[in-house]
């Protein structure tokens, strides 16, 4: 799987304009598998531009696309800085992109740059970031349905239903937003999707809804919420926003390697 | 996630490597499709060089589980590593597998 790399010397100088935060603009190659590096630099924000975003949903292949790639992505800096002034950390992709990317990976090692995680609490929280992302692209930006069934035929459908779904500019365009904060004590990663069910159902029902689909697919179809609950030391559905908020405590761990009791 | 098939007397062994995760569904089902199971052989996952894997990698895994099992066989998950073994004891999955240390 590709890796992200983020790459070098590459403020935009939009930055001045965003709360004086420097934006890390990123162009993430099609199949490198070269090493990650710290994906959201010093400013802590890092953007995947998305050509066309912003035209409105449904509005068809290639809208918007005359309005000039520069613009657009000014708006996506604006949009998203004004959405996240409080979070240290936000990083923010195609559900394209994040599909292909180990993005939880990026994640986690962004955050070990900031913050003094020991190894099987770094390792708990990647487990956790990408059951969330998981969800956020599968279940939330491609609006999959559960697997239905254990077996090659259910495999196959599943398949066909994403390669469908990720050619689609609509859903494919839609963002995974990843945004952390912490304190001394706790370290806060919510993942936004923009399904549009998700966004518009009430918690409890959205909850329910996904561990009931869970619950139906023996393939273990996002057994994500259950496992994220295991690991993390709270988790918030915030459907109105279209988020999972999971925090971790840090500063309490003893150093254990990951996968030793 | 890239893979490495071999096979011996007794049992098909697949050599995996890399993460293994949602993205993985059209490699699996590719690795599915290389493995022939005759009655009563076994699969053998050689876990060593997986580094990561999902609630979907381990999804994937059953449906080999599923599989072998019709033919009377069954999955081994040979040295799985720290986190892959975090993951199948928190996703309750390690009890699934005959996992081999």
């Amino acid at each position: 799987m590709a890796s992200i790399r983020a790459p070098a010397g590459n403020h935009d100088g939009l930055g001045g304009a965003l709360s004086g935060r420097a934006v890390r603009l990123l162009r993430l190659p099609a199949d490198d598998d070269s090493l990650i590096e710290d994906l959201a630099g010093d400013g802590g924000f890092a953007i995947e531009p998305i050509p066309g975003e912003g035209a409105g949903e449904g509005a068809g292949e290639g809208a918007g696309e005359g309005a000039g790639e520069g613009a657009g992505e000014g708006a996506n800096y604006a949009a998203l800085a004004a959405r996240f002034r409080q979070e240290k950390l936000i990083i923010s992709v195609s559900t394209e992109t994040a599909f292909r990317c180990a993005l939880s990976q990026a994640v986690a090692a962004a955050l070990s740059k900031r913050l003094n995680l020991p190894e099987n609490d770094l390792c708990d929280l990647e487990i956790a970031v990408q059951e969330a992302i998981g969800n956020a692209v599968l279940h939330g930006n491609l609006a999959l349905p559960a697997m239905q069934g254990s077996d090659p035929v259910a495999l196959e459908a599943r398949i066909c239903e994403i390669q469908r779904r990720l050619k689609d500019a609509v859903l494919a365009r839609r963002r995974v937003t990843i945004a952390c904060d912490w304190d001394a004590e706790v370290v806060s990663v919510a993942v936004y999707d923009e399904g549009a069910g998700f966004s518009s159902a009430p918690s409890f029902e959205t909850e329910d809804r996904v561990e009931a689909a869970q619950a139906q697919s023996p393939a273990g179809d996002g057994r994500g919420l259950k496992m994220i609950r295991r690991l993390a030391r709270s988790l918030e559905i915030d459907a109105e926003n279209g988020c999972v908020r999971m925090t971790f405590s840090l500063g309490g761990g003893t150093a254990r390697r990951c996968g030793q009791p | 996630m890239e893979y490495n098939k071999s096979v011996n007397n007794a049992n098909v062994e697949i050599k995996l490597s890399g993460r293994f995760t949602f993205a993985d569904y059209p490699v699996f089902r590719e690795l599915l499709k290389t493995v022939e199971l005759d009655a009563g052989k076994s699969l053998v996952f050689d876990m060593m060089g997986v580094t990561f894997v999902d609630s979907s990698a381990l999804g994937m895994l059953l449906i080999a589980h599923e599989e072998a099992k019709k033919t009377g066989g069954v999955i081994t998950l040979r040295q799985p590593q720290g986190q892959v073994r975090r993951t199948l004891e928190v996703a309750s999955m390690d009890n699934l597998f005959k996992i081999e240390t």
